[in-house]
């Protein structure tokens, strides 16, 4: 068995002469190890006992405990420990916490009194926004449903077009999301994209398909006003104007009546003379 | 009178049914149904979680650093490098700090992200169908990695309701170049079951699709 004497925190000038250690007995998996206030220590044969220097009477004394695992931090602990005590600190029983790939867990929840909590860039969403933001008719950016233009080359035969796009063109490339990439990165360069151009800009369907494709910026603007010229296909007759039915107003329920009335008299009528000619 | 013909047909009938059974499986980004990732990450973009200055993990920042892999946000693609000469571990006011740190080094605005804590799947789900990839709270792995123990992890979320089995699917950064698919309710108790879900979301849109035309 091993003693180690340990450097406890003590109270300073304060420190009486009437003291104890506090002895500690660690236990757990031969393949964890700890630390005591940054002093490492393995745990032999799966146990560790250690003495602390003479701790004050009646005074609490804090260790802080980190727990490892091959080198990794599995957990951190307070220890509090008291003159003359015999602490048996088990820690495999401090690990039935989750084991941490790097998460604080204790920092996760939402602000008190709230159930979700949600910011944009750190800033806080007012409730209203977080309404919108988490019911099923939220809009997140969907960029699935838009078209692309995608700038690739150089960052110099880029820097131009981009300039353009957010400048003069800014209200023809509304419609698009516009992305600009390096020839080799891998979002362009691995599925097909033409990358050689100073630089190629292609403008896509949400679906892909190529609507052009550019290797110089010169076409770039007559390019997109085609794009919003309209079609010698289109005939605005064909299109469906009223996809709902009125539901009946008291008017034209007056009028209904007024008809029921009307057909029920007929009717009566009819039958009283039909009834005289049989006489 | 032998029912011998009877056994391919039942061992076919068999088969389809244990493929639909078994929802939860790891493997790449097909599922055995067919059912495919929303948010395809090529395998050797995959990023392995690290270990910070104080030997606590970085799964929040390498998840990040996919995420952002994935938007072009050139700035955090590298977030879990970065992260080694600091403290391990992370958490919202950490995400927010060293976002906001690690734009200001490099001279360049910060990326539009949002952060949820909150038990809610929707706005994941929508998040995934609208093409982004959201870094999500991950406490146990249906599939029995971690030996079925609880974990304290943040993942990638690269599927939701895809399919006919409406399966979700993760990206673990302890386990670069697979895909784990799960069901909702096996998705719902790994990511809220550190005490609530928290997602990190980045708003920029992912890469276009690949190009396509009709011959000419």
């Amino acid at each position: 068995m091993l003693w180690f004497l340990l450097l406890a925190q003590c109270p300073g000038p304060d420190c009486l002469p009437k003291s104890a250690p506090a002895h500690l007995t660690f236990t757990g998996a031969a393949d964890l190890s700890f630390t005591l206030n940054g002093t490492p220590f393995d745990l032999l044969a799966g146990r560790r006992q250690l003495v602390t220097p003479p701790l004050e009477a009646g005074r609490a004394y804090v260790y802080e405990l980190t727990i490892l695992r091959r080198g990794a931090l599995l957990a951190r602990r307070t220890l509090e420990v008291a003159a003359g005590q015999h602490l048996h600190v088990d820690l495999s029983d401090l690990l039935s916490e989750p084991e941490n790939f790097g998460i604080q867990s204790d920092r996760l929840a939402p602000p008190a009194g709230q159930a979700e909590w949600l910011t944009v860039n750190g800033r806080p969403i007012n409730q209203q926004q977080a309404r919108a933001l988490i019911t099923t008719t939220a809009s997140l950016p969907d960029h699935r449903q838009r078209r692309r233009l995608t700038v690739i080359g150089p960052a110099a035969a880029r820097a131009p077009v981009l300039a353009r796009l957010r400048g003069d063109l800014a209200a023809l490339a509304a419609d698009f999301v516009v992305k600009e990439y390096d020839p080799s990165d891998w979002a362009v360069a691995r599925v097909g994209f033409k990358t050689d151009g100073q630089p190629t800009i292609y403008a896509q369907e949400p679906d892909g398909r190529v609507l052009f494709r550019l290797d110089g910026p010169e076409d770039l603007e007559r390019n997109l006003q085609a794009l919003r010229r309209p079609r010698p296909d289109y005939r605005p007759d064909a299109d469906p104007q009223r996809l709902f039915t009125d539901p009946p107003t008291g008017e034209g329920l007056f009028a209904l009546c007024i008809v029921l009335a009307v057909l029920i008299l007929l009717a009566a009528l009819t039958r009283r003379f039909t009834s005289r000619w049989e006489l | 009178m032998s029912l011998s013909w009877m056994l391919p047909p039942l061992c076919g009938l068999l088969s389809l049914g244990l493929l639909v059974v078994q929802a939860a499986l790891v493997g790449g980004p097909t599922h055995p149904d067919g059912t495919e990732v929303q948010i395809d990450l090529p395998a050797d973009r995959h990023q392995r979680n690290a270990a910070g200055r104080d030997g606590a993990g970085l799964c929040v920042f390498t998840a990040l650093g996919m995420a952002a892999d994935w938007a072009h946000e050139l700035a955090l693609v590298d977030f879990r490098d970065y992260m080694r000469c600091h403290p391990g571990g992370g958490y919202p006011e950490k995400v927010t700090e060293f976002i906001r740190r690690r734009c200001g080094e490099l001279g360049v605005a910060e990326p539009p992200y949002l952060q949820i804590q909150s038990n809610d799947l929707e706005l994941l789900a929508q998040a995934v169908a609208a093409g982004h990839l959201p870094c999500v709270t991950y406490c146990q792995s249906p599939t029995g990695r971690y030996q079925g123990r609880r974990i304290a992890h943040m993942v990638n979320l690269v599927a939701a309701r895809a399919g006919g089995q409406r399966l979700w699917a993760i990206l673990d950064n302890n386990y670069p170049g697979t895909i784990e698919w799960m069901t909702e309710d096996q998705f719902r108790r790994a990511y809220t079951g550190l005490g609530g879900g928290w997602a990190v979301i980045l708003l920029a849109p992912g890469p276009p699709p690949p190009p396509w035309n009709t011959p000419r």
